[in-house]
């Protein structure tokens, strides 16, 4: 009977106690790093439901589309675009970029060597003559 | 009649029978105990596991009931997240710089196509040439315009821009054409200003 008592007491005491109390204090600290990691995770997602919201505000549905004629070279998300139009053509492309939410402008250059008013009996005529452009677009993805 | 043993020196046996109930005596206390730990054991893990299922689906964290596994998961997970940040934040840095971009082509474009004028008496415009970056433009317009007006389209574009930009603008040459009307060439040159 003596011997059924201190093995009881070894086995409680000296081997699942102690066992029992490191694995409650393990399982404190790694529920506080879990609630620390969900906090964190939960931050996350807020942030990125955020900047998914700020990406569809500003995507378009029709594709973008560049008029033909012109020279056109694609770098990831950088179009660059360079080539002579009319004045109108060139009027209506940069009217239907500026009118678009998914390009930006980054850089234009725009120089109409034949654009000056002259005065012909009485009127006053712009010269006309292509213009040339350079322009560095970045489309958003 | 009764079987009696009366040897003095006689020595108590034990039977193997007898032996083994009482080890199973002396040793299922302990482990019933054993077994109820190891039960909570199992309920408190799987407790947590309920509770932060979302980041251990999300991270494959696998708990066991060793405190350094547990730590290595976690930090492993923490890894992930922090990287899974700095992408974010990259993306989010590389929308903020198109909107920067977006928003300031819109205003110089929106000023020019508001005050753009092809009328005599309003003031004529042509566009010479635009140089224009995310952070500077700068225009020649001749503008042919009536001196009995007193703000000419040219004087309302840089005004208009005046609210973004930091304005300079040259008059390159002014000549009479016909009566009140004059030519003139214009350059604008607008600086981002530094907020």
């Amino acid at each position: 009977m003596f011997i059924a008592v201190i093995a009881f007491l070894f086995l409680i005491f000296g081997v699942d106690l102690p066992d029992y109390l490191l694995f409650v204090r393990s399982m404190k600290i790694t529920k506080e790093r879990l609630e620390e990691l969900s906090r964190n995770y939960e931050i996350y997602l807020k942030k990125l439901r955020e900047y998914e919201e700020a990406l569809d505000r500003v995507k378009e549905k029709e594709k973008f589309i560049l008029p033909t004629g012109i020279s056109v070279s694609e770098n990831g998300n950088t179009l660059n675009l360079s080539g002579a139009m009319l004045g109108k053509d060139l009027e209506s492309f940069i009217r239907y970029v500026f009118e678009r939410k998914d390009v930006a402008i980054k850089k234009i250059t725009i120089i109409n060597e034949r654009g000056f008013p002259i005065y012909i009996e009485g009127a006053i005529v712009p010269t006309t003559g292509p213009i040339k452009f350079t322009m560095i677009l970045e489309k958003v993805r | 009649m009764e079987k009696l043993n009366l040897y003095t020196y006689k020595r108590r046996k034990l039977k193997w029978s007898t032996f083994i109930i009482l080890m199973i005596f002396m040793v299922l206390p302990g482990l019933s105990v054993k077994f109820y730990l190891e039960m909570m054991k199992k309920e408190t893990l799987e407790n947590i596991t309920i509770q932060h299922s979302k980041v251990i689906t999300r991270f494959s964290i696998n708990l066991t009931y060793s405190k350094k596994n547990n730590l290595e998961e976690l930090a492993r997970a923490d890894t992930t997240l922090s990287s899974m940040i700095t992408a974010l934040t990259g993306k989010y840095e590389k929308l903020m710089t198109f909107y920067k971009d977006w928003v300031n082509s819109k205003r110089l474009l929106h000023v020019l196509y508001r005050n753009w004028s092809n009328d005599v008496q309003k003031g004529w415009l042509i566009l010479k040439d635009l140089a224009y970056d995310s952070d500077s433009a700068t225009l020649s317009i001749y503008e042919v315009y009536s001196t009995k007006r007193t703000e000419s389209p040219v004087d309302k574009i840089s005004k208009d821009l005046e609210q973004f930009y930091e304005m300079k603008n040259e008059v390159l040459f002014d000549s009479s054409i016909l009566m009140d009307l004059r030519v003139r060439k214009v350059r604008l040159t607008a600086r981002q200003q530094e907020r």
